[in-house]
């Protein structure tokens, strides 16, 4: 076991944005977190990685209890996100945005940093880019920087908030492959997706968040064929829209 | 019987710190901006007024419409030609805002000279109720500032532009996505911020000197309200204005004279350390 | 890279200059150079911080102030050797810096601009009205001379500002840099990469009050009083202005700031009365139109040829 949470609670004003929610997640798994809009995914990001306080519970990361940690230790430890609204630094090149998590990076010795950077933006395909500013990508490559910048901090476990979103089945490809990649050295994957489809054949496990509560966990198959699942969905969209989306 | 007459006085105190703390609560709310030169507004109220009855011999009545009125409008164009061009960039805005609240000072030293003024006071001599003494210029300028105070909490609450201005404030990306012009409701707004603080130096002009470097401490002040509030609540801005004004009224008598000043700034900076999200706020620090 | 290089090279020419300054001008020239210099560096500690960090300092003469009187006390009132005094006021400006920086930089919003002002301007109202302690608008003075000549004075403004230059720069150009400057760009996304945000802020706090320390000290010691205009909103301001005259985020910047108004206000002395008027003016219109200031001018006019190159097709790298 890599991640656990406990009773995870976040309120803001009157409204539960995360209620009550409790997760474990192994080593080297691969695990998809879906739901409909709004239902909290973002959120419960946002607290595993400390950019939140939860209003009750805890977060174990390793078998430490990370909950009054701030987000940057929690990197320290291993654990490492991407934004769903890409975060880039504007004015900043490329190569510069892995160098930040490599200088970061407490538990590797840099050896030859430029090589390392090279690699990343090799593994990401920025490389033609390396001195180009974030300013002037395009989504699909800043998406791509976010997942970079992730790795660039030497993660064992990564949150990946929507990677696909409003990207093309070309670039939805490319990151797929990335990922599956990364899961193949060894790191543990926590990925939020508002369409099942583009992780069905990833996913080992699947977790539902409706409305702040886990609603379902199971393999994809299982998910699909929830009546509960479907529901939830069907609350949001209409029954058309559904096909597309699971 | 001191007590009760200092209580008194820190109520009619914390009516216009209010005022003024209002209309910086709403900029920053629905602009999203630091605006230091919220100070400028209430500047420009104090020397319109005095422009007004002392130059052109207008009765205070009229000259305080008119001041508010200009300072509606100077609120307006600052609002178009300086700040929309360069809204998005936090840092810009700042030492813009700075820049021109310390070029309208020098302006006003240019123009008018630096010496400290006076305004006659509205209402003349003192009410002895049972052994504690009122001004009644004191009493008239709390009177307008709660009426002012009232006027706008209903019109936030009543009127189509303030329900548009409250959800602006709290989600402006929905504001968007309902078809709120957010531009014309942070212009309208701001301009209501610049009104509020030019009725607050209407108000006080009579009281207290009118120069122009006036205008830093009712900046300042409405900062470490707002701050005390919680950023963005309106409520918790009225409550940390009154709270303040006592603090300040009786650690002056209590403790030393000079010390109204200071215990502001201890009181500013243990809220920082203890509860930076203010007494009613709830957004986080990261 | 371009950049490192031509940084480099302005540092050597530079000095070169500054050493030519006294055996080639007249004497009263080296007094302006002393002035310029003493902006510089404190328009330097600014710069490094809104500039590189992304904190702005509304009352960063608050650091100023506090070495100046800090000179003022140690060496005008009780005695102690002014250069032993140099190393107690810098303590006294850190040790402020961290009251200040603690609270405010673990916010994120305006939190240090708002307090830094506010204390700069109570520091400002009690320097003026606590006569017994402060010498009220008279100041302190019998700050005891260090040197005898004017020359002397004038080496060690250049040896401040300098040294005040490298150590900015040295450290914009290290690793820091590049953590400052994801801070400012993106403080959240900064903390997910790793960068916890408030050490960092921290650390530029410090140093950039250091600095202001530094120069405020030297003032006091060349002018031999400590006044409180080295309190007052107008000093920041006049840093503000420099820096985005010159350039913010550039630290050249700040040197050509200070050089270019200083001499400006020395030669056409008439311009001092509305020295803050100007300023305040010139800085609204440099935020809105010369974002890139000076060095910004420069830098293209210097990479010019270069840009040209590698913005033709087939140019630049293959
Ligand atoms: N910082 C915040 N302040 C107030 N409400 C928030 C905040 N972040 C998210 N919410 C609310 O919490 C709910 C869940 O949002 P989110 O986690 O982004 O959903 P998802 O990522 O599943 O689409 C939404 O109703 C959203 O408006
Ligand atoms: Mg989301």
């Amino acid at each position: 076991m890599v991640l656990e949470a406990r009773g995870l609670t976040k309120r803001f004003g009157g409204l539960v944005a995360v209620s009550d929610v409790s997760l474990t997640i192994n080593q080297g798994e691969f695990v998809g977190l879906i739901g409909p809009n709004g239902a909290g995914k973002t959120t419960l990001f946002n607290l595993l990685t400390g950019f939140h306080r939860p209003s009750a519970g805890t977060v174990v990361f390793k078998g430490e209890d990370i909950t009054g940690l701030k987000t940057s230790g929690r990197v320290h430890l291993g654990l490492a996100r991407t934004f769903q609204i890409v975060q880039p630094f504007p004015e900043l090149t490329v190569s510069e945005h892995v160098q930040v998590g490599l200088l970061t990076n407490k538990r590797k010795k840099q050896i030859n940093v430029q090589q390392e950077i090279e690699e990343i933006l090799n593994a990401v395909g920025l490389v033609e880019k390396s001195n180009d500013l974030a300013k002037h990508l395009s989504l699909g490559q800043l998406k791509r920087l976010e997942i970079a910048r992730a790795m660039a901090t030497g993660p064992s476990m990564i949150l990946l908030d929507e990677p696909f979103g409003g990207l093309g089945q070309h670039e939805i490809a490319a990151i797929q492959e990335l990922i599956t990649d990364l899961q193949h050295k060894g790191v543990t994957i926590l990925i939020i997706e508002h369409v099942l489809k583009a992780i069905m054949n990833l996913c080992q496990r699947v977790i539902v968040l409706n409305e702040g509560r886990i609603l379902a966990q199971g393999t994809p198959e299982e998910i699909i064929n929830n009546p509960e699942v479907v529901g939830a969905y069907l609350g949001k969209t209409d029954s058309g829209q559904l096909k597309k989306v699971l | 019987m001191a007590f009760i007459q200092l209580v008194i006085s820190g109520v009619l105190q914390g009516g216009l710190y209010a005022l003024i703390a209002l209309g910086l609560t709403l900029t920053l709310g629905v602009m999203r901006i630091t605006d230091l030169s919220y100070g400028v507004y209430y500047t420009l109220g104090a020397y319109f007024s005095f422009f007004f009855i002392i130059k052109l011999g207008f009765n205070f009545v009229l000259a305080g419409i008119l001041s508010v009125v200009l300072a509606f409008l100077i609120g307006l164009l600052v609002e178009r030609l300086l700040l929309r061009r360069i809204i998005s960039d936090e840092l810009s805005v700042m030492i813009l805002t700075f820049a021109f609240a310390y070029a309208l000072e020098e302006i006003i030293v240019f123009v008018w000279g630096s010496p400290f003024r006076t305004l006659p006071p509205y209402a003349i001599g003192t009410l002895n109720i049972g052994g504690i003494l009122l001004e009644k210029q004191r009493l008239v300028s709390f009177a307008v500032a709660v009426v002012l105070i009232v006027l706008v909490l209903l019109f936030l609450k009543k009127t189509r532009f303030g329900k548009a201005l409250r959800m602006v404030s709290q989600q402006q990306h929905g504001a968007y996505l309902v078809g709120i012009d957010v531009q014309l409701i942070q212009r309208l707004t701001f301009a209501v911020g610049s009104f509020l603080a030019a009725s607050a130096a209407v108000l006080l002009s009579p009281i207290y000197l009118v120069y122009p470097a006036m205008g830093w401490s009712p900046l300042l002040k409405a900062f470490g309200i707002v701050i005390l509030g919680g950023m963005g609540s309106v409520k918790g801005t009225i409550i940390a204005a009154f709270a303040l004004a006592l603090i300040e009224v009786l650690s002056s008598y209590y403790i030393n004279q000079s010390l109204s000043q200071v215990s502001f700034f201890v009181v500013l900076i243990l809220v920082i350390l203890i509860r930076p999200s203010g007494l009613f706020g709830n957004r986080e620090g990261v | 890279m371009k950049e490192k290089k031509l940084n480099l090279i302005f540092i050597l020419f530079w000095l070169i200059a500054l050493l030519l300054v006294p055996p080639l001008f007249p004497r009263y020239l080296l007094h302006v150079f002393i002035i310029a210099h003493i902006y510089a560096a404190f328009a330097l500690s600014w710069d490094l911080l809104a500039g590189y960090v992304g904190e702005l300092s509304l009352g960063h003469s608050l650091f100023f102030g506090l070495g100046a009187y800090s000179i003022g006390y140690l060496s005008g009132k009780f005695g102690v050797d002014p250069w032993l005094s140099i190393g107690i006021s810098c303590i006294v400006t850190v040790v402020w810096g961290l009251l200040i920086g603690l609270p405010c930089l673990r916010l994120r919003g305006p939190y240090l601009a708002i307090v830094t002002l506010a204390f700069q301007m109570l520091f400002f109202l009690l320097a003026n009205s606590l006569y017994n302690l402060t010498g009220g608008e008279e100041g302190i003075r019998n700050i005891e001379r260090v040197f005898n000549s004017t020359e002397s004075y004038y080496y060690l403004s250049v040896f401040l500002v300098i040294i005040a230059f490298i150590i900015c720069y040295l450290l914009v150009s290290s690793k820091y840099g590049l953590i400052f400057r994801t801070i400012r760009e993106n403080p959240e996304a900064a903390e997910a990469a790793g960068v916890n945000i408030v050490n960092y802020k921290m650390l530029g706090y410090m140093v950039s009050a250091l600095i202001a320390g530094l120069a405020g000290s030297y003032q006091a010691l060349y002018l031999k009083i400590a006044t409180p205009d080295t309190l007052s909103m107008a000093l920041t301001f006049s840093a503000i202005t420099i820096v985005a005259i010159g350039g913010k985020g550039t630290l050249v910047g700040a040197v050509l700031g200070s050089y270019v108004t200083t001499f400006i206000f020395d030669r056409f002395a008439f311009l001092k009365d509305y020295k803050m008027l100007m300023y305040s003016i010139v800085l609204v219109l440099c935020v809105l139109f010369f974002r890139n200031g000076l060095a910004g001018a420069v830098k293209r006019v210097l990479l010019w040829r270069k840009m040209g190159v590698d913005n033709m097709p087939g140019g630049g790298k293959a």
